[in-house]
């Protein structure tokens, strides 16, 4: 009997499945690059129906789906003998989802993000569901594991959504980012009129990053699109993009990103003079690692690393302005700069976002995006910062802030202040001022002294508001309809209604409440 | 055959039993003695009269079956458990159906039966005729409330209506019908026997309901700014009440010296350091001792069994015997010249003194400052006192208590100060309440959110464009699931004051709370004092409901009648969201930013719920300044048609005579082209939406550009950005329709637009270089179309 199956995953990577050791081997495709992968899922009660699951349900998956289960298993097989679990119930899987939330990554050494706790949840899930099948558990399990998979988990999007809104780039981020790229295409245009030896000694991907960078912050790429750019892909200033899991689109290359290109070609002629149609749009030689000394093709996961130097190198340089040339601000504390750790996907909603920022019709930004549907922009795309939504909020509410402020703060003053007042010459019109009544006239406010939280309110000068108020409100008017100054007439207005919240105040104090 | 809940590991299953005929009574029984524990952490605990359901855990709700007649006990027990552990429904469904199952009891009290099985078609014939008797009581209250003020009420009033007058609304009578059914069905397959009736909805029970508008919000939800004002000045007079109360008793009673109460009994301690010579008294005899307390040495009080006794409380009888055993010997040790035993007799005794406590507290001493709480010491409860003291009976507490009073402050002001100190409890209660709804006005939060906050929550202020920003964070836990969801809540200018003070004061009011408070509830903000001192509990919503408007008649305990609010008879915690979002809407706020300050975070979710359910209808400035607008023939736009005229129309009936400028439609025309769906294409409504519109009286909403249409027309914003005017991309000419085609200019466009134009053309000088071509073209185009507008918006002006 022959115990290992193989089999192709839908995008026809090889998958390898041996059911008497319980291992599953192949090759998966990651940001457009091949990467072999080995489990061994042996030592469990679950392990052969984990390989059963996988030789019957994978043949159907992308490879990449096929090893995001797998580790998912592995992960859950870990658990189970961490605590102990003989078979997967409501019980274990409820152990499972709690055990995510304790353990640390062993790539990262960082607690599991939330959605892939979640996803792992999802393909555990399917997995009983596969085993209620067979009658290996009850279904009463799988409801119970449903149930609690769902309570665990409310919520998720929204924090997700939370999450991107505060890696969101700010206006000012966006132009320092723009401005960096610019000097980094400068300075690369200095070095290619150099010797070869300071060009060795330049970081070999930085006169690439500008041309990439552009992509992201001016185009809105996405980086599955960016991993599968080819040569045949440029057309003058046109570049064709043609994801496997994409629609293909077009995009017009402003001068900007023309230029840079042409930079980046000029780079990449020292070590690819003729590149074939079918190469990669972007390569460089590595110099360390499994690949070192061979071309390479730059894609998102290369990008990390040298992103990360790129931004540490505009940290540490000091424009004239005394500040750093490319840094961003703390969330938590304002006063800290920090550099940037923007990935290749964040240039594209900061993208979208500032194209928002100058574009009022959302079809346009929604073909900018490449969307089908304006929501998907809206809700992933478009984040404007914290700081510029509270300073939304702030500009909205200050006017019914300042009204409360007036009704509870503008005290009535008594008979006898009142008097007190106009012997110490304290008197403002329509009350006094309390810190001139003892003696301190120091006041430069330019502003009516209505306005003020040291004003308080004489009784005797009703009359003197209701007049205020029915001029301010007569003159808005004739200003309004006879010279159109609608910003005059509106101040009047608000003016009209603070005397009348005055007027209301004394109303109310008179009424002894 | 009857069932069982057989328990089986960590699985309940609903299994068939034989009957035993002999014994009737463990056929009711399903679990005996053993707590249910489900995979999710919830407990059951079943016997034979009440179950206890813990949905939460710490917190128990039990289903109490002893009041259910014989023959509904199985349906009610079968009900639940299926409910609970099959359908997974939350307990107050659960509690739901059991109301449905008392109220079936009581409407078919002549029954006898012993079984649902032997109910027959006389009682579905009485069961229906009390359920159609319901509805129409229902509609009966709902009509004359209704006239009483004058107007249809709205889906909230008509909800307090029925929950007043205790009468059965559509939803319940359906509840009940469903409840009774699925007894009758479950009876049948658990138990195989066979149920021969089931109800029936009575007619027009669906219809009830059809007339709710779009969301629930209205005009009169939204508060103004001196209705918020009048409502902070009367939460501050529940604290102030609080402050008061507590000052009083602090100034009676804080400066007195409460050693000079008229003592009884003598301080022990004082017999105590003369009779073995401590705190550099010499040794004193005892009949020396009573002549320094003016008694005769061979009087009845006996100052060594005095002595005796207190030590025994101290170190315990046997040792204190010892000690005042070798006190007694001194004096024959020094008549017989035994000085060395002398001296080791006194030192032992010494050392046994030294380790003990040998301060005496003055019992009335003792309980009035705990009972008041004064001198440093917390408030504590008369019980409390009491197993501090050692005492039997709490009674004896308060006859210290009073006794102490009265000896030191005189009978009247004591009496005084004892109704107080009654009282205290529910001042303080009352106060922590009012900081609640003050810090909800501050940041517009779900209530449940603002009862969540923790002791310290995290805030941080800044400063923007001159104004002051609080940000409070807040975890909405409910909403959000285990894991919740932060979010930072900006408070500005006075609403940020408020907010502060409020979690300062719920600081300050709870700090001595929490030192009797478990640990579940240490770490919330807001917990109020239950039943007494002794015992802490959190906020919950019923509670602080209850705390604002009161259902019960003839009581005056709720805030909005105790201070007066006459202006607010109306209002909810709730509502103050509702103010918040108008007020920003109002201002020029978006949707998108109202619905982040909201909370609402799915995006579907957030604008629907931002744009109908908060601001549908607009207050009555937004309509009227719509109004006039259009009346005067002020407004116009690019799809400016029927719809919005007979919104106008719907909103006013003055509107119907108004002059119709040449370019508008009349109203008989624009109902005609609503009623036979000749609507331009690019407004995506359908006919008889519009007309359920029109009659919900939904009017467009006054921006910061004009007018939007999309509250006309149904749906949301489909941009992040104020009002989109917009143009074709890549440098093309504007056409007309593109740009946003909800847009409607109203005269005050103008100011903004001259504003924008000034911005743009000011970046237009600065895009200079190839880099920036794009981007020009596009701001060129702009720049030209808003001009267009401006034009319009200008002539507009004119008209008016």
């Amino acid at each position: 009997m022959n115990n290992v199956i193989t089999f192709l995953s839908t995008d026809l990577h090889p998958v390898k499945l041996n059911l008497t050791n319980c291992t599953v081997e192949g090759t998966s495709k990651a940001a457009n690059r091949n990467r072999e992968y080995f489990f061994d899922f042996s030592g469990h009660a679950l392990s052969s129906y984990i390989c059963e699951f996988l030789a019957q349900r994978g043949q159907n998956m992308l490879s990449a789906t096929l090893t995001a289960y797998c580790y998912g298993f592995r992960r859950l097989l870990e658990c189970l003998h961490d605590l102990s679990y003989e078979m997967l119930n409501a019980e274990s899987f409820s152990a499972f989802t709690d055990w995510l939330k304790r353990v640390e990554s062993r790539q990262t050494s960082a607690h599991f993000a939330e959605n892939c706790r979640r996803g792992d949840g999802n393909f555990v899930l399917k997995l009983m569901e596969w085993l209620v099948d067979r009658n290996v558990i009850s279904a009463k399990d799988l409801f119970d594991a449903r149930l609690r998979h769902r309570k665990a988990f409310r919520g998720s999007s929204a924090r997700q959504l939370e999450l991107m809104r505060l890696r969101a780039v700010s206006p000012e981020d966006y132009v320092r980012l723009i401005r960096a790229i610019r000097l980094e295409y400068e300075e690369c245009k200095v070095i290619l009129e150099q010797s070869n030896r300071s060009q060795d000694e330049y970081n070999i991907v930085f006169p690439l990053l500008p041309f990439t960078m552009l992509l992201g912050a001016q185009l809105a790429i996405r980086p599955v699109e960016f991993n599968h750019l080819k040569v045949r892909d440029l057309r003058g200033d046109r570049l064709l993009l043609n994801p496997p899991n994409k629609k293909a689109s077009e995009v017009w290359l402003p001068q900007s990103l023309m230029a840079s290109l042409a930079l980046a070609q000029n780079w990449m002629s020292r070590y690819r003079p003729n590149p074939a149609p079918d190469d990669p749009l972007l390569v460089c030689p590595l110099k360390h690692g499994s690949r070192a000394n061979q071309l390479v093709q730059i894609d998102t996961m290369l990008l990390l690393n040298s992103l990360a130097k790129f931004y540490r190198k505009y940290f540490d340089l000091i424009a004239p302005d005394g500040m750093p040339y490319l840094y961003t601000i703390a969330q938590e504390d304002e006063s800290a700069l920090l550099p940037f750790t923007l990935s290749f996907a964040d240039f594209r909603s900061a993208a979208i976002t500032e194209a928002a920022r100058h574009e009022r019709n959302p079809t346009t930004i929604m073909r900018f995006a490449r969307h089908e549907c304006f929501a998907t922009t809206l809700k992933y795309y478009i984040r404007e910062t914290h700081r510029q939504w509270i300073t939304n909020v702030a500009t909205f509410l200050a006017p019914s802030a300042e009204l409360v402020r007036i009704c509870l703060d503008n005290k009535i003053a008594k008979p006898e202040e009142e008097e007190k007042a106009q012997a110490a010459g304290a008197q403002v019109p329509g009350g006094h001022c309390e810190p001139a009544l003892t003696g301190d006239h120091s006041c430069m406010r330019a502003t009516d002294c209505r306005l003020c939280p040291f004003f308080r309110i004489h009784i005797s000068k009703r009359e003197l508001f209701v007049r205020d108020m029915e001029d301010a409100l007569e003159k808005a008017q004739h200003l309004q309809s006879e010279q159109g100054l609608i910003r005059d007439a509106q101040n009047l207005r608000e003016f009209a209604g603070l005397n009348q919240a005055i007027i209301d105040r004394i109303d109310e104090h008179l009424a002894g409440r | 055959m009857t069932t069982e809940l057989i328990h089986s590991g960590s699985t309940m299953k609903l299994a068939p039993v034989k009957q035993d005929n002999t014994s009737d009574e463990s056929a009711y029984d399903f679990i005996h003695g053993k707590d249910y524990i489900h995979s999710t952490g919830e407990i059951v605990r079943f016997d034979d009269t009440s179950w206890c359901i813990s949905p939460v855990r710490g917190k128990w709700v039990t289903v109490n079956f002893s009041d259910l007649p014989e023959w509904l006990v199985r349906p009610a027990k079968v009900t639940t458990a299926h409910g609970w552990l099959t359908e997974g429904a939350s307990v107050s469904a659960l509690l739901q159906r059991m109301s449905a199952f008392r109220r079936l009891a009581e409407w078919l009290r002549d029954f006898k039966g012993i079984s649902i099985a032997e109910l027959s078609y006389d009682h579905e014939m009485i069961l229906q005729t009390h359920l159609a008797g319901a509805l129409m009581q229902y509609n009966d209250t709902l009509e004359k409330a209704s006239l009483k003020i004058g107007r249809e009420l709205s889906f909230r009033e008509s909800k307090r209506v029925s929950a007043e007058s205790k009468s059965l609304g559509p939803k319940s009578i359906s509840s009940l019908v469903s409840t009774f059914n699925v007894a009758a069905r479950l009876i049948e397959e658990v138990d195989g026997i066979a149920v021969p009736i089931r109800l029936q909805n009575p007619r027009d029970v669906n219809n009830a309901n059809s007339h709710r508008m779009i969301g629930s919000a209205d005009p009169n939800k939204v508060l103004t700014p001196e209705q918020i004002a009048e409502l902070e000045r009367a939460l501050g007079r529940d604290l102030r009440r609080y402050k008061k109360a507590r000052a009083l008793i602090d100034r009676e009673l804080s400066g007195l010296d409460f050693n000079n109460i008229e003592k009884k009994r003598p301080n022990p301690v004082f017999d105590l350091e003369r009779y073995f010579g401590l705190n550099g008294f010499r040794e004193h005899a005892s009949p020396e001792i009573a002549t320094l307390r003016g008694l005769s040495p061979n009087g009845r009080v006996n100052v060594v069994q005095l002595i005796k006794r207190f030590l025994s409380k101290r170190l315990g009888s046997d040792l204190a015997a010892e000690v005042m055993r070798l006190r007694s010997q001194f004096r024959l040790l020094r008549q017989q010249k035994r000085f060395d035993e002398l001296r080791a007799a006194r030192e032992y005794i010494l050392s046994v003194l030294a380790t003990a406590d040998l301060s005496y507290q003055e019992p009335k001493a003792f309980c009035l400052e705990r009972y008041f709480g004064v001198h440093g010491h917390r408030v504590h409860s008369a019980p409390a006192i009491s197993n501090q003291l050692g005492l039997q009976w709490a009674q004896s507490v308060d006859k210290y208590v009073h006794k102490g009073l009265f000896s030191l402050v005189g009978e009247n002001k004591g009496k005084r100060l004892l109704a107080i100190r009654h009282r205290l409890r529910y001042y303080l209660s009352r106060a922590i309440k009012a900081q609640v709804l003050r810090l909800q006005l501050g940041v517009a939060r779900r209530i449940s959110a603002v009862l969540e906050i923790p002791i310290k929550p995290k805030m941080r202020v800044r400063m923007l464009e001159a104004r002051r920003v609080v940000e409070i964070q807040f975890r909405a836990g409910k909403t959000w699931g285990d894991e919740g969801l932060n979010e930072w809540v900006p408070c500005v200018d006075k609403f940020g004051e408020i907010a502060e003070d409020a979690i300062r004061t719920a600081q300050m009011l709870t700090k001595d709370l929490r030192l009797v408070s478990p640990e579940t509830t240490r770490e919330k903000l807001f917990i109020i004092p239950d039943n007494s001192f002794e015992n802490v509990v959190p906020l919950s919503q019923k509670v602080f409901h209850e705390y604002i408007f009161t259902n019960q008649k003839g009581k005056d305990g709720g805030l909005l009648r105790r201070w007066a609010l006459g202006g607010l008879l109306d209002f909810e915690p709730h509502y103050l969201r509702h103010t918040h979002a108008t007020h920003m809407i109002e201002e020029g706020g978006t949707i998108h930013d109202v619905a982040h300050y909201l909370g609402h975070t799915t995006f579907n979710g957030s604008t629907t719920m931002a744009g109908v359910f908060y601001l549908a209808g607009g207050t009555e400035s937004m309509r009227q300044q719509t109004a006039n607008a259009l009346r005067s023939g002020a407004a116009t736009g690019l799809q400016f048609d029927g719809i919005a005229r007979m919104k106008t129309e719907a909103m006013d009936e003055q509107a119907k005579s108004a002059r119709v400028p040449s370019n508008q439609l009349s109203f008989e025309q624009a109902r005609q082209r609503v009623l036979s769906g000749d609507i331009l294409d690019e407004v995506p409504v359908d006919s008889a939406e519009a007309v359920k519109l029109m009659n919900q009286k939904v009017v467009f909403n006054v921006t910061r550009y004009g007018g939007c249409l999309l509250q006309a027309c149904g749906g949301h914003c489909p941009t992040a950005n104020l009002c989109p005017i917009g143009i074709i991309a890549k440098g093309e000419q504007p056409v007309s329709g593109c740009g946003c085609k909800y847009l409607v200019l109203l005269p005050h466009s103008v100011e903004q637009l001259v504003a924008d134009l000034n911005v743009m053309k000011a970046q237009l000088n600065e895009m200079s270089g190839d880099e920036w071509a794009g981007w020009r073209v596009h701001t060129q185009a702009k720049i030209n179309h808003w001009s267009v507008l401006l034009e319009t918006a200008t002539s507009l002006n004119k008209v008016m």
